[in-house]
């Protein structure tokens, strides 16, 4: 037995327990102080005349024409889209819904959506049919149950369509409270982002050309309107958690989106974590008046902690992975003491990238250019 | 019967108001028609309650009375169903503390169900019976309000006083309950 099915029968068992209670409820109606309003029946015979019978023609056809319209009115209600509802983990699934806000197509727009959406259908469930929020509901929690979100992973990102803008809200409003009272509810505390009316013809097309669903291609543009040392090909393999942490210091000034929770850093190291991987590389003793910056960057496509460190007579950058701690990469340059301070002396590191200030060699061809130049000049002023 | 679905929400809503209307000017005929309407969402709201059927056959009485009584101080804001049901809460609400006050047998004993066995299937009276011994008094509200009353989750959650999450949640625990208990044929 169903679901749908249960409630057909709850339904049906109840009906026919109700007991028959109007005499005694209408037996206890006493006279209101209002008028009853009554209905004067139009009592005269109609008279069978050629007005008359115009009259219900009219009439008639009258009502044909309201019922039709109605008609086409309650199917559009049921059957048009009214609002495109996106959400994005990693798992990326996309509701569409009618004007009552009942489903009416469930999609996948990522492998692992389109694996949630099967799980959810072999346990017997449908999402089409349901209201929104319940079926909200039921895609968070199986997505909880799957490991997508966690407290490692606690971000969402749920986009709201709607060509009312204060529906679009009111959608989102409500979605933002309800999905992060369910996930804290098991125990997430978890960081919901937001955001409105995302489509347009060039987000569509980055979301077509990535894969990815246009909510995700449209925050993704968002920060790189704060952020355009990134790219849209560096922050498109990103999860909804890692774009969180990037996008979490400039959400102040993104009219757009908004979001209830703080993402979780709990899937990478703690910047001290990153900060002691340094010293313990480096062997630095901290005096006073070091200057120490750990920041989370972007690098590569996975973020990574750059750790800064400046004392009297060294500067050392070190680029530490965000997750595991390992150190990636690092520079170091001794300050020259008879300079301003500022000049860099000798440089040593690890990496291909420490760059030099030494002229480049000229190649074989700049040379035998060169030759060919002093030889021409020669012969003519010879 | 009252049911909803998406296709019939916004005629039903307008029908009930208008009954509602009616019933403000002392029109005892639109008492009868809210009653066919609604008495099976008011009569399973407040069995799942009370579960007790004569209690909630007092409170579906108290409830036309007290509609009948109330109506001109209802506005029209397009939640007819929810203004009928929320009278039905404070009357069953009420009834209970009465009754916790001056009873001392268990709750359970009170659950006599009034039709005879052959006017309700065997599976939809076993249905019945595992949503009246299974579920938890919130779950039994929300999938029974659910079922019958055709109100949406999110007015069930205004309804209830509860968060909307609270309420999905629950009603989807009382679901996989019932399933799990159907399929194991505990129901006695």
């Amino acid at each position: 037995m169903n679901a749908a099915n249960i409630e057909t029968k709850l339904a049906n068992a109840i009906s026919k327990e109700v007991p028959d209670v109007l005499d005694d409820i209408l037996s206890k109606c006493n006279k209101q102080s209002g008028n009853i309003f009554e209905i004067n029946e139009f009592n005269n015979k109609a008279k069978s005349n050629k007005w008359i019978k115009s009259f219900y023609a009219t009439a008639a056809v009258l009502a044909l024409l309201v019922g039709g319209y109605f008609l086409i009115w309650q199917y559009q209600m049921v059957h048009t889209v009214d609002s495109v509802i996106t959400l994005d983990v990693n798992p990326s699934v996309e509701l569409k819904v009618n004007k009552a806000e009942i489903v009416l197509s469930a999609t996948g727009l990522s492998e692992d959506g389109a694996s949630v959406l099967e799980e959810i259908q072999q346990d017997g469930e449908k999402l089409t049919g349901k209201e929104l929020d319940e079926a909200v509901n039921e895609l968070v929690c199986s997505m909880v149950e799957k490991g997508y979100l966690s407290e490692l992973n606690n971000s969402i990102l749920i986009s709201v369509d709607n060509s009312d803008n204060e529906k679009s809200i009111e959608i989102k409003m409500r979605l933002l409270i309800s999905v992060g009272n369910t996930l804290s509810e098991r125990g997430i505390d978890g960081a919901i982002l937001g955001q409105i009316n995302t489509a347009n013809e060039k987000i569509s097309e980055l979301a077509e050309k990535y894969g990815i669903s246009k909510g995700k291609s449209s925050l993704i543009e968002s920060i790189i309107a704060k952020t355009p040392q990134y790219s849209f090909d560096d922050l498109a393999h990103l999860d909804i958690n890692d774009l969180s942490l990037l996008a979490e210091k400039w959400l102040d000034e993104m009219e757009n989106i908004s979001m209830v929770g703080t993402p979780s850093s709990k899937g990478y190291i703690s910047s001290e974590s990153a900060i002691d991987s340094a010293f313990a590389h480096s062997n630095i003793e901290i005096s006073d008046n070091a200057e120490i910056v750990a920041s989370l960057e972007l690098a590569d496509g996975k973020l990574i902690y750059d750790v800064s460190v400046i004392t009297d007579d060294i500067k050392c950058d070190y680029y530490i992975d965000g997750k595991t701690g390992t150190i990636l990469d690092w520079v170091s340059n001794t300050i020259d003491s008879g300079s301003m301070g500022n000049d860099q002396g000798l440089s040593t590191g690890n990496s291909d990238n420490v760059e030099t200030d030494l002229p480049e060699e000229p190649t074989e061809d700049i040379v035998d250019a060169i030759i060919d130049i002093i030889t021409d000049i020669t012969n003519k002023v010879g | 019967m009252f049911v909803t679905t998406e296709h019939n929400v916004a005629l039903t809503k307008t029908a009930l108001e208008a009954y509602i209307a009616d019933i403000a000017i002392g029109d005892k005929a639109a008492v009868g028609e809210l009653y066919e309407e609604t008495k099976t969402a008011v009569y399973g709201f407040a069995l799942s309650i009370l579960k007790n059927t004569s209690d909630a056959e007092d409170v579906l009485q108290d409830t036309f009375v007290k509609i009948w009584s109330s109506a001109k101080g209802y506005s029209p804001l397009g939640k007819p169903m929810a203004w009928v049901l929320t009278i039905t809460k404070h009357l069953a609400i009420s009834r209970l503390r009465e009754r916790n006050k001056t009873a001392d047998i268990s709750e359970e004993s009170w659950l006599v169900f009034q039709t005879q066995p052959n006017a309700v299937s065997t599976e939809d009276r076993l249905v019945l019976t595992a949503a009246m011994q299974t579920l938890s008094s919130e779950e039994r509200q929300i999938i029974i309000l659910h079922a019958v009353s055709g109100l949406k989750h999110v007015e069930i959650a205004q309804l209830l006083s509860m968060p909307l999450s609270t309420v999905l949640s629950k009603y989807s625990r009382a679901r996989k309950k019932l399933q799990n208990t159907l399929k194991e044929g505990e129901v006695t």
